[in-house]
Parts: structure tokens; C-alpha cells; sequence
């Protein structure tokens, strides 16, 4: 009985990923025609609802231009989530596996030479990695988990125009690749008000405490001098909603099934705060990078695109 | 010496039965064991650690007498089973179950293969027991006098885990970095460099010259070192000189070739005068291994029912008078008629010995105890969870830093005289780099001498080993009016968080749920640290978690499962 059910659920299982598998490529393949046929209407920010991490990612990307738009085939691609904690998927601590891995597979799928994936975790890196499932994901989608937690990856800069960093240690991938993805999630942050694409940022350096010190939202809006994103993608599949960033309980952290991508980290974050529930304005970084022209905190001036994808 | 050793051939014996030879086994035994123990401090992998922990690491001399005397039964069996082996066996701790032992052995085997004199040892052999018995009996003093100094520097199982720990360890995550360069050199990252703790340099050089020490002792002497300096080999010693199974030499079938004295690693086989000190020996069975005429014999006098094999050979089972020399043919005679009144002078010795050692010691040893035990002003470290408190650990731990090499966040660092000269080299957490992980007890599963007692995870986030100290005069949030926070992000229990005046975020202390894990001072930017915590002499329970229930106004304004996106 029981081998035959085990043999059963294998098929069924085979059957499942190979339709899932011939549906991804036949909806990529429709991913590029639109990229290609509307170039000039691209929308500054994409938002999408109600679907699961990776199928939000897909139509956002597709929305966006697709990946091609972003990466180059042959070129090396360096995704950061946030994998600050060393938490399981379910606690909304880290960005979402199957995200990551998603961005991952896409990036592949264009012909990218490399696709690294790190963050200088505040638990113990390794650990960090394989309790937020994004190690497996990530090796899963072939891309390849950079360690982030050593200062000997910390290569020193100077921040152009930085106000109050006028120099710090950044991990050489950011510095070297040829694209950068910036995968944040959307959580209630116990410093800063919020975590978000700016603050995520803080996992590419090597000295957080000289932030935290010298003004932490100063510091975090002058880091994007060193170099913003080349794409932004928002994880809101679960948000944390108080007692963050790692440890909220039970109730904080709800499923809100949403997705943001775009380009411009000042866009991004504000309209995640409206998300949360917060004016763009009470978070200062965001505020900051409006002002120094990183970018652009006024939602209603941009060209959002809206996706639900159960309707 | 040599006159007297007969230049035969050896013989084949064609006729002798094929058998696994006991010299054999105990070396295998030994090698096991030392791979047991490798794994053990290595921290190759958590599970073996701590089940290693439990068994074989605590089945030793000192962790299990520490363990007996703060009551624990496991321990006192263990204790009681080392003593009966040795009733029973002789010195058989020191041949299989002493790692420090074993890896002398190992400086043996090489020696032997490799040194200029292969394996010749002592023409005189070395004996000082009168230095000996000195640091046995003051080892012992201090301990009853409730100080583990002598323990902590001397035991063999904690000098050996510190080679691991401080030493060995320190070159493998070298290694190891290295080949993370070499592999990221060719773009391959499977590998994870890793940031090594800090030295202590007197505790690393101490320990790196007992290893020379060691190493050098017995590449050229044997097991001189655990003859001369070791308080485990001095105390087996007393057993094993009147345990059942004796090795004693067979007078007639004797040729005195000198094999055995050339082989025994001890230096304690004459075989001229054919006597075996039976105190130095180790049980290493390699002198019955090498008699050609199978002379040397491991029986129970007590059990036999032939007559005692040696009994008319001058039994040199006193090492004061016997000293470092072989007798000679010639002096055997005088050997002979001295061994009354000899007896009788050691005998006097070791009493007068005895009485100076305890007039000495035991004003010496209650003094080093009190400085620990009777100074409340002093500064404690904090001790890791499960040791219930500074006294209880102190006065369990052996220093074998078993601990420190399992702990994956480095902050278990060893110390010197942190607890007072009673516990020296004990460690204890140092927040200025790490913080004690919410998800992690791997100290609790491996401590040996139940310094550090085994604790569930659930209550080891809930057992506070310090107390949460806010300054807010020093906090920057407080004297910069600007955001920082750091100490509320990294909090595990919430017990320091933030609440939000004029859009700053404030930390705020909820001291009940505090669990004392130091993450808040290693974070803390400003200096003096506006956060930090002070050692509980005696572990407290925390109150669960705290959980703020409303973060102001926001969550209604913000965007629900079925609402428009709100921009």
C-alpha cells in the first residue's frame, strides 16, 4: 500500500512541476514580448497583490520590462535580501525565501555569468543562511551564497556627497558586480521606525555601530551615494507590524500578500510605508534621500502600475 | 649494564600460537580514545560534542571528583568506577583513559620512529618523587580547601583540552581561512571564513610552553611528565603499587637481555635487578610485548594459587630510596639487606613531607579560597547558563575550555584570575565582541565536570545570568535627541525596547524579562557603554517576553487584506 501511494504522489508531484515548469517558460516568454513592445512606458514603480511571493515577483518584473531590462547576459548580478536574522521563513524576519530564489531563477534565465547572494547578518551569518531557507533557495535556482559576516569582503570607500558617512567598508560584491538587486522586507523596525530598501542597505557595510552613533538615518540615505540599486523589490508577503525587526510575537506579523519594484529606493520605501500605515515623511532616511535627490518620496507624481492578481 | 645483557639471537618460535598481543590492544584502545577526544574539543560536530561530554570527557579524573563533590551521583559512580579500575588494574588511566597521556604516547610512537635513540629510554631512569607527591598532596590540600588552583593548572584532561582549544584550534581556523582565500581566488564559495576570538596572550603562552614542555618530556623521557609533575599519575600511583594485577618478572625464565628497560616508556623496569616500580608504571603491557622469553608477566598474586612470581626480587616499589638508578649486580646484595631500614626511612620521609606540605598548604589553600568566596565587591564575570551562578561554577569548573571551543558566538573567553586565584584560566562571557545567541545551549551539553548543567532551551531563554543596566544620562537618543536603537533591535526578549516621543524612538527597559545575554552592551555605541549588564552571582528566572501591544495609531491607517493600495 504504502510504496504504491509513495509512487502515486511522486507522479503527482513530477506531473505538478512539470506543468508548473512548462507554464513558467510559456509566461516568461510572454514577459519579453512586452518588454519588448513597450519600452517607452515603463512604470517608475510597480505594486502587486494577493499572490504568492513568486508569482507577485513574475508579473512584477514582467510589468517592469522583464529581467532582461535589468541584467545583461554575461554579466554578474549581486542580490541582497535581508537575512539579518537567524529566524525561520514563517516569522517575516528575513525577506522570503521563495522570492529570493525566484529573482535568482530569472536572473539565471537571462544569461547572467554569476548571481551572489549575501548580507552581513546581525546573528551568526551561517546560521542566518540556512534557517531562512534562502541558502537552499538560493543554491536551488543555481545562484551562489556569498559568506557576508567576514570584515576581509569589506572593501573601504568613500561616500561622494555624504554628509555625515564620509567613508565606510562595503562588501566588494556590491562594489564589483555589474548588477545590484536590493531584496528588503517590509518590517517594523524598533530604531528606525521602519526597515525598508534604504535601511536594508546597512547589511552591505561593514560598521553598522559608526550609523547608529553618527545619525542613523543621515548615514543610511548618504550610503546610497556609494551606489543605489539598479532594482528594488519589496518582500510584503508577511509583514511584521510591531516588536520588530526579529523577535515580534505571534500576532505582529500578519499576511498581507503584497509586492513592490522599482528602481528608485526613495519610491520604494515610501510607498511601502504607506503600506505599513506611516506617511513617507515620518521616516527620516526616506526624507533625507527625497531631499538630496536619491529620489522620489511623491507617490502621486510617479507612474505606479497596480497589479491584484486574483482579480 | 651491559656486561650483564646476553647477546643472543632472538628465537623464532614457530611453535607459538598466533594471538593479538595486549600491547596491541591498549595502543588501539589509546587511539580511540584520543579520536573521541579530538572529537570532543574540536566541536566537530554539536551532537558528539555533548554526548561526548556527558561519557567520555566526564569519566575522568578530576571532572568526575568535582562532580562528586558538589553531590552529583553520575559523578560518584564514575569516581567510584575510576577507583575500582584502578584497584583492580593499576595505572590503566593513564594508558587508555588520560588524553594527555595518550598524546605522549603519541610523541612515544615518534620518537621511537623517528628520534636518534629509537625509543631507548632512560639508562638512569628518572624518578623525583618527592616532587611529586609534593604537588599531589597540595593539589589535594587546596581542593579540600575549596580551591580548584592546582586542578585547573595540573589536570591532565584540561591541559590537553587547552592545546585544542587555544592552540590547535587557533591553527585550523587559520587553515581554513587560508583555503577560503584560495578557493574565493578561483570564485568558489563553499566555504566560511571565521573570525577567531581573542587571545589571551599569558593564558596562550603558558599554554604553548606546556606543550613544548610536554611534547619535548616525552620525545626524550617517556612519561616522565606524568611521573614528575602529573597529580592523576601521583594518585593512581598509590593504587596501582598494591592493585590485584601486578606486572613482575619471572626470575627463572629472566635472561636480562634489558629489553623491557629499554622499551618501558615509564623507566621504571630494571631489568638487571628484575623489579618493576610498579608506582611509575602506566600500563602500557609494550615490556611484555617485547620479552623474548615471555618472562614478564600481568596476574593477580592475590588470586593465584602458584606461589608469587618474584617475591625474592628486591621490590622496588619505593621510590624515595630507589631514586633514579638501576641497580647494578653488584649492589644488589646491599639492596637486599638496606630494604628494611629503607622502608623505614621513607616512610619517615614522606610523614615529615606530609606534616610540612599540610603546615604549608592548608593556610595557603584557605587563603586562595577565600579570596574568591569572601569578596562581594568584586566584579564577577557572568557565567554561562546552567551554571546556576559564579560560586556553583567556580567551584566545578577544571578549566578544560570545552565550552569556549563550542561556543559558536566566542563569547565563552577563557580568563586568568577572573574568579580569584582559586579559579584560575576559568572563562567566563566577554560582550565586548559577541553576545550570548537566544537560540543557541551548546555550553549546557558539554561541560564534563557539570560546571556548566545540561538546559533545555525553553529554560535557558528564560534563565537570566545577568542584569540589565540603562543609563540613560550616556544614551545618545537621550543626549543627541536622534534615533539609535541599536540595544532595542538586537533585544531577544523585548526587555529593552523602544517607544516613539516626537517621531525618536526611546529605549526603555522591561528588567523582568531580561535574560542578561549582553547583546545590548556589545552593540551599544557610545562610550561608556549607556547599556550594559552585571553579572547575577545566582541565576535568576525571567519573566517570558515582552511584547508591546500597540505601536501607536498605525496599523489601522494601514493597508488591509482586501484594501486598494493606498497611494
Amino acid at each position: 500500500m504504502e510504496t504504491r501511494d509513495t509512487r502515486r504522489s511522486f507522479l503527482k508531484k513530477s506531473l505538478t512541476f512539470s506543468t508548473v515548469a512548462a507554464g513558467t517558460l510559456i509566461f516568461r516568454g510572454i514577459d519579453s514580448l512586452w518588454g519588448q513592445v513597450i519600452p517607452g512606458s515603463l512604470p517608475d514603480l510597480v505594486a502587486v497583490k494577493n499572490g504568492e511571493p513568486a508569482a507577485m515577483f513574475d508579473a512584477a518584473i514582467a510589468r517592469a520590462g522583464g529581467m532582461q531590462r535589468f541584467v545583461n547576459p554575461g554579466q554578474t548580478v549581486v542580490i541582497k535580501p535581508n537575512i539579518g536574522w537567524n529566524r525561520p521563513p514563517e516569522t517575516g524576519a528575513n525577506t522570503h525565501p521563495e522570492l529570493v530564489k525566484r529573482i535568482v531563477a530569472h536572473c539565471v534565465d537571462v544569461g547572467a555569468k554569476k548571481v551572489y547572494v549575501f548580507d552581513h547578518a546581525v546573528d551568526k551569518g551561517p546560521q542566518c543562511y540556512e534557517k531562512s531557507g534562502i541558502e537552499f533557495a538560493v543554491k536551488s535556482a543555481g545562484g551562489i551564497m556569498v559568506p557576508g559576516s567576514h570584515q576581509k569582503y569589506f572593501q573601504k570607500v568613500d561616500v561622494p556627497h555624504g554628509e555625515t558617512l564620509k567613508s565606510t567598508r562595503v562588501h566588494e560584491l556590491i562594489l564589483e558586480s555589474d548588477v545590484y538587486i536590493n531584496v528588503p522586507v517590509l518590517k517594523h523596525h524598533s530604531s528606525s521606525g521602519l526597515t525598508l530598501a534604504m535601511k536594508n542597505q546597512m547589511g552591505v557595510v561593514w560598521n553598522r555601530g559608526y550609523y547608529h552613533l553618527n545619525g542613523l538615518h543621515r548615514c543610511i540615505a548618504d550610503f546610497c551615494h556609494v551606489r543605489k540599486p539598479d532594482l528594488n523589490v519589496m518582500d510584503g508577503y508577511r509583514v511584521t507590524l510591531r516588536n520588530g525587526p526579529s523577535r515580534a510575537g505571534k500576532d505582529d506579523v500578519v499576511v498581507r500578500k503584497t509586492l513592490l519594484l522599482s528602481s528608485d529606493i526613495v519610491a520604494i520605501d515610501a510607498a511601502a510605508a504607506r503600506i505599513f500605515g506611516k506617511n513617507p515623511e515620518e521616516i527620516n532616511y526616506i526624507l533625507y534621500g527625497h531631499r538630496t535627490g536619491i529620489g522620489n518620496m511623491d507617490l502621486s507624481s510617479l507612474n505606479i502600475d497596480k497589479i491584484n492578481l486574483t482579480g | 649494564m651491559t656486561e650483564h645483557v646476553r647477546n643472543r639471537p632472538t628465537r623464532e618460535k614457530p611453535g607459538r600460537p598466533l594471538k593479538i598481543k595486549i600491547a596491541t590492544i591498549r595502543a588501539i584502545s589509546a587511539a580511540v580514545m584520543m579520536v573521541l577526544f579530538i572529537l570532543f574539543f574540536m566541536d566537530v560536530h554539536p551532537a558528539t560534542t555533548g554526548f561526548l561530554g556527558q561519557t567520555v570527557a566526564g569519566f575522568q579524573f578530576f571532572t568526575s571528583l568535582v562532580g562528586l563533590a558538589s553531590g552529583s551521583m553520575k559523578a560518584t559512580l564514575l569516581f567510584t568506577l575510576l577507583l575500582l579500575l584502578s584497584m583492580v588494574f593499576g595505572r590503566i588511566y593513564c594508558a587508555v583513559l588520560c588524553p594527555l597521556g595518550i598524546f605522549q604516547d603519541m610523541m612515544i610512537f615518534l620518537s621511537r620512529r623517528y628520534g636518534k635513540r629509537k625509543g631507548i629510554y632512560p639508562k638512569h631512569p628518572k624518578s623525583y618523587p618527592f616532587l611529586w607527591y609534593a604537588i599531589l598532596m597540595l593539589t589535594a590540600l587546596l581542593f579540600f580547601a575549596g580551591s580548584l588552583i592546582l586542578i585547573n593548572v595540573l589536570d591532565p584532561f584540561s591541559i590537553f583540552g587547552r592545546f585544542c582549544t587555544l592552540l590547535i584550534l587557533a591553527v585550523l581556523s587559520g587553515m581554513n581561512n587560508l583555503l577560503v582565500s584560495l578557493t574565493e581566488h578561483f570564485h568558489l564559495f563553499i566555504l566560511t571564513p571565521v573570525t577567531p576570538g581573542p587571545v589571551l596572550w599569558p593564558l596562550f603562552f603558558i599554554t604553548y610552553a606546556w606543550l613544548i614542555m610536554v611534547t619535548f618530556m616525552a620525545f626524550y623521557h617517556g612519561r616522565l611528565y606524568c611521573n614528575t609533575l602529573c597529580p592523576v599519575g601521583a594518585f593512581f600511583s598509590l593504587f596501582s603499587r598494591v592493585a590485584l594485577f601486578r606486572f613482575s618478572i619471572d626470575e627463572k625464565r629472566c635472561t636480562a637481555c634489558g629489553k623491557c628497560g629499554r622499551i618501558c616508556r615509564a623507566g621504571c623496569v630494571d631489568p638487571v635487578g628484575g623489579s618493576i616500580d610498579l608506582a611509575r608504571c602506566v600500563a602500557c603491557f609494550d615490556c611484555m610485548d617485547v620479552c623474548p622469553e615471555n618472562a614478564i608477566t600481568y596476574r593477580a598474586p592475590a588470586l593465584s594459587t602458584r606461589e608469587p612470581l618474584q617475591t625474592r626480587r628486591p621490590h622496588s616499589s619505593c621510590p624515595a630510596v630507589r631514586g633514579a638508578t638501576a641497580l647494578s649486580a653488584k649492589e644488589m646484595p646491599q639492596a637486599l639487606m638496606n630494604k628494611g631500614v629503607q622502608k623505614r626511612q621513607f616512610l619517615l620521609t614522606s610523614l615529615a613531607a606530609g606534616g610540612g606540605i599540610m603546615a604549608l598548604g592548608l593556610p595557603l589553600g584557605t587563603a586562595l579560597a577565600r579570596i574568591t568566596w569572601e569578596s562581594p565587591a568584586l566584579p564577577f564575570p557572568v557565567t554561562p547558563p546552567g551554571s546556576l551562578g559564579v560560586e556553583h561554577f567556580s567551584r566545578n569548573c577544571v578549566a578544560c575550555l570545552a565550552c569556549v571551543s563550542v561556543c559558536p558566538e566566542n563569547v565563552i573567553q577563557p580568563g586568568l584570575t577572573d574568579y580569584g586565584m582559586a579559579g584560575i584560566i576559568q572563562p567566563g562571557l566577554d560582550f565586548t565582541r559577541s553576545r550570548c545567541a537566544y537560540t543557541c545551549r551548546a555550553c549546557t551539553l558539554v561541560c564534563p565536570s557539570g560546571a556548566i548543567l545540561p538546559l533545555s532551551l525553553e529554560k535557558k531563554q528564560r534563565t537570566r545570568i545577568a542584569r540589565v543596566v540603562f543609563k540613560e544620562k550616556r544614551c545618545l537618543v537621550h543626549t543627541h535627541k536622534r534615533d539609535c536603537g541599536a540595544c532595542a533591535e538586537v533585544c531577544p526578549t523585548h526587555a529593552v525596547h523602544t517607544i516613539r516621543e516626537n517621531n525618536i524612538h526611546h529605549p526603555r527597559l522591561k528588567p523582568d524579562a531580561c535574560i542578561g545575554c549582553g547583546a545590548c552592551q556589545q552593540v551599544c555605541p557610545v562610550n561608556p557603554k549607556a547599556i550594559y549588564v552585571e553579572a547575577a552571582r545566582v541565576h535568576e528566572t525571567a519573566a517570558p517576553p515582552f511584547f508591546q501591544k500597540q505601536e501607536e495609531k498605525t496599523p489601522e491607517k494601514g493597508m488591509g487584506p482586501g484594501d486598494d493600495f493606498p497611494f
